[in-house]
């Protein structure tokens, strides 16, 4: 009837396509696995400020009051964790562990965010301040 | 404008918005920002394959300002726009080179959404540090992507609106 339904069948391109873009997310997924380095620090930001720094590397347990509510931060064996919170989603409970500069968990309700920094990362070289 | 076309617009406008309600409603997937189907996308596409770029581009930017005036706020309509520019722009020159189906047109569309958005991300931020999200980003956009040109390529094989 008209163009748009001769062209319907998946053809060669669409094929090409889409594993060029698999393979664009592996290569950058491997950059990443190559580039990424251990962080140094634990920063917490509230609204936006730095509130606290702990060393990744001193176990220790926080609780993080945040705008009308809590969240628990574990620091341990050089990873952090929010292992408890009482936000409606639990998004920062479930991104789990993070261990690498850069890596960061962001409870958006109690306006909370915890990120990792330091250590040589690649990623500074890229970063402005 | 014919009349016709008017309402199909009107009414797309109507289920991409109502599309974007449902998925609102939706649990997130993943702990990752950006990680979610699109499903308004099928209608956008429907019309991109339908009646052109200018109108899915029309329905899109309504799409977006009522959402964000009823369900998502006034920051993530400039992550919508950013990705929705960017993807409308892609899918329309590939659909044009006739050598993809919805499938690819769409796949494309999804991987260009994403980049649109964490591209704004790392503006708005200061940051390369969102680049890290690229891996998965490029992932969730191929699949939703296809997954949605799956969807649009049913529609509009089966449907007879223009």
């Amino acid at each position: 009837m008209d163009q748009g339904r001769k062209k319907i069948a998946p053809t060669r391109g669409d094929i090409g396509l889409i594993v060029g873009c698999l393979l664009a997310a592996l290569i950058c997924c491997g950059l990443w696995l190559g580039l990424r380095r251990d962080g140094a620090a634990v920063v917490v930001e509230q609204d936006g400020k730095e509130t606290a720094r702990y060393a990744l590397d001193e176990n220790r347990t926080v609780r993080i009051k945040g705008q009308g509510g809590y969240n628990l931060l574990v620091i341990e064996g050089g990873e952090a964790w929010l292992l408890e919170a009482d936000c409606p989603n639990l998004l920062c409970v479930k991104t789990g562990k993070i261990r690498y500069a850069g890596q960061s968990i962001v409870c958006l309700p109690h306006k909370v965010a915890v990120r990792i920094v330091g250590g040589a990362s690649a990623l500074d070289a890229v970063t402005g301040p | 404008m014919k009349t016709r076309k008017l309402t199909t617009l009107g009414l797309s406008v109507a289920l991409a918005l109502i599309l974007s309600y449902v998925e609102s409603l939706l649990p997130p997937l993943m702990a990752v920002p950006g990680v979610k189907v699109g499903l308004p996308n099928v209608v956008i596409l429907f019309l991109l394959y339908r009646c052109g770029w200018k109108e899915a581009g029309c329905v899109s930017l309504i799409r977006l300002v009522l959402s964000a005036a009823l369900f998502t706020g006034f920051v993530a309509f400039f992550y919508g726009l950013a990705g929705a520019v960017l993807s409308l722009l892609g899918s329309a020159l590939l659909k044009k080179s006739g050598r993809f189906s919805p499938l690819g047109v769409s796949a494309a569309g999804g991987v260009l959404h994403n980049l649109g958005q964490i591209a704004l991300a790392a503006l708005i931020l200061d940051s390369g540090y969102v680049f890290a999200y690229l891996p998965v980003l490029l992932l969730s956009g191929t699949v939703a992507g296809a997954l949605v040109g799956l969807l649009a390529g049913i529609l509009i094989r089966r449907t007879d609106v223009r």
